[in-house]
């Protein structure tokens, strides 16, 4: 009863709860909350409480004193560590809702990834309603992709869409507003940053910081070979000395350092063009495939899926907020017809 | 070749999708469409579609825009302006409402809540019963600002020619309850040093018939000098009688007010110079630096600083007050209750800590 009183107070909001960043969008509106999911725990004596969320919380990663502890509550995708991914959640819907007098009691639609389990959706619900959710719902990362990037899944038509996130790269084939293929592999902008620091480490004998390997990735990294090469100055600990030295990488290295999680990716989309019914892998053909999520900001990626899979490949808007947008607008559509966009657990 | 240009010149004004750019590149590079379809991994249809300028032929936008960039990109183009010029001739915007993020993490717009009327109805009420909070304290203060008839008496005491001025304020005022308020003012103590002794007002209403007036105890000083504030020229009264002067004057007064109105009240009157029971005052002079510290009965700390020749100490407080003096040598005197304590035998070498009033 409260909440249906607090919910008179609260937007409806499209939650994108991925590995690396949240994204929150508030219906008849737009993205209001990008941050990173990452939440700063205190730890005084016995009792733990939440110094820093996101942005603030992702500055302290591999930085903070013996009482703080920088963590991620999600991993590939699902939730690692439940009641942090509560109090973020909390945070982040109470941040959308600052300027209300009650406690926001919103209705909230979660993305989450296709091949999660029955028991890591209902952590995301528990959670969500925990955080202070009135009604959740829940849809498939694919299928907001694909709405978010403006495919046309209502129609008889298939279209594919990737969506790389941080913790997971998902591949689905839809048509008429369901998914006929879908999968999800455990690779994404979290598996490039890790790569990249086994490179530096191997080649280099310097140690360097997850924060400083997403930074190269960002500058120069690149899925596919350039007639330019970039450069970029990096300091590390070297590991023999045990004092921080400087050494310069360019992007043919990262290019070798992502060979593993780039080819994994690959994999996944001809294993969904080989499995895709002959139709719609025709339809595909014809128009292409479409990369969403932060990983597709990669340099060349879609270069690199083209060449291998011979087919268009393009890269969507905005794909950073294909997902958050493409769960704005079924949740537009959730008081009229669109309930089968969503999942049912 | 001047003849081409024209048209070109022609078909911009007639806006029309700059395709030829397209082709004109391609050609430039020495690439024909199936070459860098192959390349791309495009459907040379699209491509032609493009350099003709026949967008509609194009896939849905993301499609469209994704070949367009692709193309741009091959031919060394700028893809930018490829997708602006596809907007432009198509009228399509991206995401119709929907803005993309300018960056990650920042200058994103605050959501507007909905139950916006709800938060200012609150904020009116509340409002509302704050200013009935703030109207309710001010009709329960005593009034004294709005008082009608305030007599003020300045009686200053000057024994043996050294002035020991004790100022008494009595206010009186009309008001609309019935009964006349006053305060029995009482000096009972006039020191016989020069200092002053300033009187803080203690707003107290006790009901007096107006014959009770005349009870009113006031003893003073040889010299007193009455002043009745307001309209009401300062009066100096000499000698022995001017306690009854005084007395009488205040009688007058208060009979006067009785006479023009039958309601009076006295909510603010001032007390003399007295220590009331159970509150100690200490004074101390020193004549060089001294650490002070001085708790009242309750444990409070009254002072606790360096005092010097230039800043003796003076609090009030609930007796028995605890003193700390931190160089005896440096304490010219010590009065409690204006009665001198000795220190000589008290101190342990030169510290000092005792407890006032002395119980021998």
């Amino acid at each position: 009863m409260l909440k249906k009183i607090r919910g008179l107070f609260s937007s409806d909001l499209s939650i994108d709860l991925g590995t690396a960043n949240t994204l929150i969008f508030v219906r008849d509106k737009d993205i209001v909350l990008d941050e990173p999911s990452v939440v700063a725990i205190r730890e005084t004596g016995n009792q733990k409480s939440v110094a820093a969320v996101g942005a603030d919380a992702k500055r302290m990663l591999g930085r903070t004193p013996g009482n703080i502890t920088a963590i991620r509550p999600m991993k590939d995708g699902v939730i690692a560590d439940f009641h942090v991914t509560e109090k973020m959640l909390q945070y982040f819907i109470s941040k959308v809702h600052d300027n209300s007098f009650l406690t926001p009691s919103p209705r909230v639609l979660v993305c989450v990834p296709c091949k999660s389990t029955q028991v890591e959706r209902r952590a995301i619900k528990e959670s969500a309603m925990g955080a202070g959710a009135r009604e959740v719902y829940l849809i498939d990362e694919p299928m907001a992709a694909a709405i978010g990037a403006g495919l046309p899944v209502e129609e008889a038509h298939g279209s594919m869409v990737v969506d790389i996130g941080g913790g997971t790269t998902e591949i689905a084939v839809i048509s008429l507003n369901g998914i006929v293929y879908a999968d999800s592999v455990r690779v994404g902008g979290d598996r490039f940053d890790e790569s990249v620091v086994t490179y530096v480490r191997r080649n280099y004998g310097s140690l360097i910081g997850e924060s400083t390997a997403e930074r190269i990735k960002q500058e120069i990294g690149t899925a596919y070979p350039a007639s330019e090469v970039r450069e970029i100055d990096v300091r590390g600990r070297n590991l023999a000395e045990g004092i921080p030295r400087s050494f310069t990488l360019n992007s043919n290295e990262i290019l070798e350092s992502l060979q593993e999680p780039l080819s994994a990716i690959v994999q996944s989309v001809k294993s969904a063009l080989e499995q895709c019914p002959p139709e719609l892998a025709s339809d595909i053909a014809e128009r292409g495939i479409v990369l969403t999520g932060g990983g597709a900001l990669l340099r060349n990626l879609d270069r690199l899926i083209s060449e291998e899979t011979g087919l268009p490949v393009v890269v969507a808007e905005d794909p950073l907020t294909c997902v958050a947008r493409g769960g704005g607008k079924a949740l537009e559509m959730l008081d009229k017809h669109a309930f089968e966009l969503l999942t049912h657990d | 070749m001047s003849s081409q240009t024209q048209l070109d010149k022609e078909e911009t004004v007639e806006e029309i999708f700059p395709g030829a750019e397209f082709a004109a590149a391609r050609e430039a590079k020495g690439q024909d469409v199936e070459e860098v379809a192959s390349t791309l991994n495009f459907s040379s249809s699209h491509l032609v579609a493009i350099e003709e300028g026949r967008l509609s032929d194009l896939p849905n936008r993301v499609f469209a825009l994704g070949y367009l960039r692709a193309y741009a990109r091959h031919l060394g183009l700028d893809e930018q302006q490829a997708v602006a010029d596809y907007e432009r001739f198509t009228g399509s915007t991206p995401k119709a409402g929907v803005k993309p993020l300018k960056s990650i993490g920042g200058g994103l717009e605050e959501p507007q809540r909905k139950g916006g009327g709800a938060k200012w109805v609150l904020s009116i009420v509340v409002l509302l019963g704050a200013a009935g909070a703030v109207n309710w304290w001010v009709n329960q203060r005593p009034v004294t600002a709005d008082v009608p008839a305030v007599t003020t008496f300045n009686i200053e005491s000057e024994p043996d020619s050294a002035a020991s001025p004790v100022e008494v304020v009595a206010t009186i005022s009309t008001e609309q309850e019935k009964e006349i308020v006053s305060q029995p003012v009482e000096v009972s103590e006039l020191a016989s040093d020069s200092e002053l002794n300033h009187v803080s007002a203690i707003p107290e209403t006790v009901a007096v018939e107006p014959s009770v007036s005349s009870e009113m105890d006031v003893a003073v000083a040889p010299i007193v000098s009455s002043s009745l504030g307001g309209d009401e020229p300062a009066q100096v009264v000499n000698g022995g009688d001017s306690s009854v002067e005084a007395v009488s004057n205040t009688e007058a007064v208060a009979e006067d007010v009785v006479a023009t109105a039958d309601v009076q009240e006295v909510p603010v009157v001032d007390k003399p110079a007295s220590v009331v029971e159970g509150e100690g005052h200490l004074k101390i002079s020193f004549d060089a630096d001294c650490w002070v510290e001085v708790r009242d009965s309750s444990g409070k700390l009254l002072v606790a600083s360096v005092r010097g020749a230039a800043r003796g100490v003076d609090v009030r407080g609930a007796a028995p007050m605890k003193v700390t003096l931190g160089a005896l040598s440096s304490v010219d005197s010590l009065t409690f209750n204006n009665q001198a304590v000795e220190l000589t035998q008290r101190g342990r070498g030169n510290i000092l800590r005792m407890t006032l009033p002395v119980v021998e």
